[in-house]
Parts: C-alpha cells; structure tokens; sequence
C-alpha cells in the first residue's frame, strides 16, 4: 500500500467513523439501555427470591452470584426506588 | 400394661398441667400412627367438652381415611362428636393467590424490560417448586392458629422441618428484611422530599416486608411458647422409629421448641400372651422389651403412654375412642 | 417376574430406587437389595439423601455426612448431609467473590443475600438434588440404588428435573440475546471482539447436570423404580394414586413390593385374638393387593420379628426378599 492510498484510506476511515458514529450513537445507547435493562430481568431472574420473586432453585442462582456481583448495588437500588415497579411488586 | 417404662406425667395429667395448650402437635418417623394419636386426642379433648379442630399438615392427608368422611373442603364436624371438627389444610387457594402475585410482578418486569417472554411458564416452575407448597401449608396453619376460633388445635403431623428452618434461620431473614425496609425508607424519604405535594404514599413493597416479619416473629413466638404450644413425638418399640425422634428431640431442643413428650405406640400387650406362643411372637416380645428397656433410657420421665397394639387398624370414631382411652389411661 | 429375575434379565437398570409412603420400609428394602447385588460381585453404592433416613441405624454405625462409607467388600452406603454440604456451598461462593474481584471481604450486601438464600425453604431441595446428580455423575459403580423420600417429595422430586431444565433454557436464552446486544453495542463502537460470558458457560454446567440426572430418573433402559407397599387399606390406595402420579411424569416403575406381610402359618399357632384379628385383616388385604397388582409383584416380604439392623438380619431379609419371596403366591 503506499502513502498516499493509506492517508486516503485513514482519512476515508476518519470521515466513516464521524458519520457512522453520529448514526449509531442512538442506536449504542439504544443497545447499550436494552441490555442494562436485560441485565437487571436476569438477576431478576436469578435472584429475585427475596423480593418474593422465586425463579430459580437457590442452591443454583447462588452459583451465578459472583459473576453479578458488580452489578448487585445498581439492581437492588432500582428494584427498590422504581416508583411503578414498587408499585407492582408489594 | 406390663412393661417397665415409667410413666410419671401421663397425657392427661400433662395437659391438666398445661391448661394454657392451645396448640399440640404429633410427629415421627412415617407408619408409627401419629393420624391417629392425634385423632384420639382431639376426639379425647372434644369429650372433655373443649372446642377442638383436628388438622393436618400432612402433604399427602388422611384424616379423611381416620375418620370415614371427607373432611378436605373446610372445618367440618366430626359426625356423632360434638365439640370437634376436622380439617385437611387446603393449599390450593394460598398457591393460586402466590401465583398470581407472582404473575404480576413477573408480566411487570418483563414490561418494563422489554422482554418478549411469556411469564407463565417462569410461574408455573417457580410454583411447582416442592418448598412452595410447604411454606403455603406453614402460612396457612399460622393463619388458623391465630384466629383462636378453638379451644384447642390438634395437628397431625408436627412440620418438623418448616419449623426447624424458620427458627434456625428466622434470625438471617430478619437481618435482610432489617435492611430492605432501610433502603426502603430512604427511598421514599426521598421520593417525599422530590415530591410537590408532599403527600405520603403507599409503599406496598415496605408493606408486604413488615407483613412478612411479623408473620414470622408471631409463628416464632408461638411455636416456642411452653404454655401454649406442646409437641408430641409418637415411636413404635422399633429401632428406626426411635432413632427419629431421638433426632427430632435433639434439634426441638437446640431450638427451644416446648416437647411435651412421647407417645409409644403398637406396644405387644405380653399379659394377652398365654403360654406356648409361636416362637415368631415371642422373638417379637424379646425385641420389644429390648426397645422398651432403650426408650426408658432415652426418654425417662418424657414417655407420656404407652398404646397397645389393637386387633384392627384404627379407623372410625369407634376405634379412635379405644385409642383414646389407652392413650389417656 | 421376580425381583430376582428383574436384577438378572435387566443388567443395564443401575439405577434402583424404592418408594413409597413413609415408614413402609424404603430404606430397609434399600439396603437389603444393595447387600444382595455386593454379595453377587456388582459394586454397589446405596446412598440416602432423606435427612429421616436411618442407614446409619441399619448399618449400625455412624456414616452420616462422611461420604461413601465401605460395608462390606463391593457395598458403599452414604448418607448426604445437606445442611453441610449447603455451608460449605456458601463458603465456596464467597471464596470465588474474593478470587474473582479481589475482596478483602465479600461486600455485606452480597454476604447477606448468601445468608438469605440459604433461610429460603427451597434451598435444602435443590442442595439435594445437587448432590444427587453430583452422586451418580462421578461414581463408577455398577449400581446405584437409593431411597427416595416420602412420596410427595418423590414426585416433586422427580419433576423438578424437567423443571429446571425448563428454567434454564429461558436463561440461557435471555442470557444470549444480552450478548447479542453485547455484540452490537461492540460493533456499533468498532470495538474487537466481545468479552466472554462466563455466565452462559456455568448455565451451560448447571443445564447437562440436571439433564444427566433426569435422564436418569426417568430412563426406562436404567432405571428400575419399585413402590413398596404393605396390606393396608389406606396404603393400598395412597400406592394406587401415586403410581398413576409417577406415570404421568413418565418414571418407570418396574414392579410392586408388597413388605411386612405376617407368616401365614403363624395362624395356626396358639395366638392371642388381636393377633389373629390382624392376620385376618392382612388377608383381605392381601387379596386386594393380588387383584390391583397383580403380576407385577415382585416380591412378599415376610414381617421379621426382629428389626432389620445390622448385617446378619439383612441377610436374612435378603433370602426372603430375592429368594423366598419371589415365588408365586
């Protein structure tokens, strides 16, 4: 390749990246929203017993809590402090 | 009877010193007759002119099978006894309203997630889960122990290992109950200081919590209460019998759950031997009296009677008062 | 058929299980057909998962919790100690959250969600049906003969595997669509390759688990399942109800039990009259059990005088049981 075809190529790449990124800006943040949300029905799932939501077998989920435990703090908060969701789960 | 158990503390002298019993509970190894020492207590108590309900907790029931009539649908009197009804705890109702609590909070989140699966089948397997309906059976005999609608509740079937586990663990349950209604408080403490009208609002998480810990603290104080509460262990003079309810006994104790005593039951009655008996009921009476000569060991001044073995199974109102009598000689 | 030619002309049912209502005789029929095949050169584990059950009475030695404990040449017995085997779980988790984030202590929210799952009623069923799969995965024995627990729990017992696998498919599912989502965010952001999910691995672990066990359990070629049932009425028909139950989850059953059934020529001696009462009773019933069986009675077993503990007694069981009792009668 030679110098030229590469800064063509870097700037072809820079001038993709601004309109792609300025498109998939929404759609990331649309993505990454879902799988937050995703991420909060699994422990939901998974560990939701002590909201009076058992799912899975305890000796089981209990077995998946080392790999959510980063994510725990931010589950419990928003189980907890969703007005609508409250609403619904007493 | 002639065995050489020790009986200082009959039945009936235990509960003429307990007065306050309100709630008496039989267990044991499976096949030792505890439908039916409980049975011939609360048809005992119902003569003695108390209101007595005569209950099981028993997963698979047969009070009906005791007593020759259906007594599945609700408290129903036991035909020809007055002051004593009968009842096979029904969970179905308990199971279905958890279900449908369940349901909801399920279809919610799964809403609110944008989540395209069908809660049912979540329901359906959280709700076939074989703990879901003990626990509905434990909630609804706490329910009816503390209606006081009786003078005395009879249950067949001590829940030897819901009670086990509520006392063992009722302490780490509070503990995160204790906390969720913390972080509940704080929510909505700030949710009051966001709020323009500052009116208070139902918060019926924080509800079913504190509904929750008080269930429990309440199951808690009368299990454990000596004055209200007796559990009666029911043995046969059989090893295996004996070595269960030494166990149960053991961990009652560690728990501070009230044991009024032991019931032995099926006892060969060796005076309705005459001589030159088969040697297949002889060696019998020798393994008896070996048993025997244990339980005294193991449960001295704690064995409450001793129950012969009748000529038929008990069964009908008629065979449970013969029951009656010997369990109140 | 007799149990005998069951064992003989079914060489690959290594998995043997004895239910029925409790005090019946489970864990003694257990014990004594795991004697029987040590004693025919099969390597054979017998193993207890019932927190009731009374292997360590019949063996006469303490094995509880100790793992596989050697009887005899080619017999192991076990009996599973839940609550151990659930603490131990607990402190294995804690230690993979220190590993894996590098704690000094495991966060108190986390450490007090692991102190309240363990106070969930369910936890003491799953453990155990862990360590039942985990049982019958690892072993190499020719076979593995176990007593179920009381018939309700049997039955959950034994739908549960469906059950999970059901609750772990719609993980792994959910689960899978969140890396998807992974996968886009990753892309839109020009980002390499998406971090591993080490979640759907252990879904994947947990999924062939519960799939071996409940291929298992419910394998006609392997599995050889027996009710053990006694001349009772009330038996008898509870007996009746759970075999149309087990049928519909598809558990095989290979045969009938029929236990504690008194000498026949014991009539003939000079007994007391509730003796004969009884004998009279078992007859009837007897007869009743012939007619709803029938053919598919495996065995009677005579009522021993003495109890079934230690080796020489379940010697003697076992003639009667594979030998004596497998006749025609």
């Amino acid at each position: 390749m030679t110098d030229e075809s590469k800064e063509r190529g870097g700037l072809m790449k820079v001038f993709k990246d601004v309109v792609y990124g300025m498109a998939s800006h929404e759609m990331t943040r649309h993505a990454v929203r879902t799988r937050a949300s995703m991420e909060h029905l699994f422990i939901l799932i998974t560990m939701g017993d002590l909201l009076g939501v058992p799912i899975l077998p305890p000796y089981y989920s209990l077995r998946l809590l080392p790999y959510v435990t980063p994510q725990i703090a931010g589950w419990k908060r928003r189980m907890l402090r969703e007005r609508d969701l409250t609403d619904v789960l007493g | 009877m002639t065995t050489d158990v020790r009986i200082d503390t009959s039945m009936a002298k235990y509960l003429a010193e307990h007065p306050g019993a309100h709630y008496l509970f039989f267990g044991g190894k499976g096949g030792v007759g505890k439908t039916a020492m409980a049975g011939a207590t609360a048809l005992w108590l119902a003569k003695q002119g108390k209101r007595t309900l005569l209950a099981s907790t028993n997963p698979v029931h047969s009070l009906s099978g005791l007593l020759g009539q259906d007594v599945s649908g609700g408290h129903t009197g036991v035909a020809g006894v007055a002051n004593l009804w009968a009842y096979e705890i029904d969970t179905r109702e308990t199971i279905e309203r958890s279900k449908n609590e369940i349901r909801e909070k399920i279809q919610w989140f799964l809403k609110f997630a944008d989540i395209s699966t069908k809660a049912d089948d979540f329901v359906e397997s959280a709700t076939m889960n074989p703990a879901f309906e003990e626990s509905a059976m434990f909630e609804n005999m706490v329910e009816m122990m503390l209606k006081k609608e009786y003078d005395v509740y009879v249950f067949d079937t001590a829940p030897t290992a819901n009670a086990r586990r509520l006392l063992g663990m009722s302490k780490v349950y509070s503990l995160w109950v204790d906390k969720m209604l913390r972080s509940r408080e704080e929510a909505r403490t700030l949710r009051e200081m966001l709020s323009f009208t500052k009116k208070k609002e139902a918060d019926p998480l924080l509800e079913y919590l504190l509904g929750f810990r008080e269930r429990m603290g309440q199951a808690r104080r009368l299990l454990t209460d000596a004055e209200k509460t007796a559990f009666f262990f029911v043995t046969l003079p059989e090893a295996l019998p004996i070595a269960v309810i030494t166990r149960f006994i053991g961990w009652f104790h560690e728990f501070g759950i009230p044991i009024g005593g032991v019931i032995v039951n099926m006892v060969l009655d060796r005076a309705a031997l005459g001589a030159d008996v088969p040697e297949f009921v002889l060696n019998r009476m020798q393994m008896q009296d070996d048993h025997m000569k244990t339980i005294r060991e193991k449960f001295d001044g704690r064995v409450r009677a001793i129950v012969p073995l009748f000529d038929e199974e008990v069964r009908g109102t008629a065979m449970l008062g013969r029951a009656a009598a010997a369990l109140f000689a | 058929m007799s149990l005998r030619e069951v064992f003989e002309s079914e060489p690959d049912r290594r998995y043997v299980m004895f239910g029925g209502k409790g005090g019946l005789g489970k864990t003694t029929l257990s014990a004594t057909s795991a004697f029987w095949l040590a004693s025919h050169g099969k390597r054979v584990l017998l193993f207890s998962v019932d927190p009731q059950a009374s292997l360590s009475d019949i063996f006469q030695r303490d094995i509880f919790g100790k793992g596989p404990v050697s009887i005899m040449e080619n017999l192991w017995a076990q009996e599973v100690d839940a609550d151990r085997r659930i603490r131990e779980y607990q402190e294995e988790i804690r230690k993979k959250i220190l590993d894996m984030y590098g704690f000094d202590k495991v966060p108190e929210e986390i450490d007090n969600y692991i102190a309240a799952a363990s106070a969930e009623p369910a936890m003491e069923e799953s453990a155990i049906f862990d360590a039942v799969v985990d049982i019958i995965v690892q072993g190499d024995y020719d076979y593995y003969i176990y007593d179920l627990v009381p018939l309700g729990h049997a039955l959950y017992y034994l739908s549960m595997a469906k059950v999970y696998d059901e609750w772990i498919n719609k993980i792994t599912k959910l689960r899978e669509d969140m890396r998807e989502y992974d996968k886009l965010a990753a892309t839109l952001r020009r980002e390499e390759k998406v971090q591993e999910d080490q979640i759907l691995g252990e879904l994947t672990y947990i999924k062939d688990r519960i799939n071996a066990s409940s291929r298992i359990l419910t394998d006609r070629k392997r599995t050889a399942f027996f009710f053990v049932v006694v001349p009772e009425e009330m038996i008898i028909l509870d007996t009746q109800k759970a075999a149309a139950l087990f049928a519909k989850f598809d558990v095989p059953i290979s045969g009938y039990i029929v236990n504690r059934v008194l000498p026949p020529d014991l009539g003939q001696g000079k007994i007391p009259p509730y003796l004969r009462n009884r004998i009279a009773m078992q007859q009837k019933y007897m007869e009743q059990i012939r007619v709803t069986f029938g053919d598919e009675i495996r065995s009677y077993v005579p009522e021993m005088e003495r109890d079934i503990t230690g080796l020489p007694m379940i010697e003697r069981l076992a003639q009667r049981l594979f030998v004596d009792g497998g006749g025609a009668r």
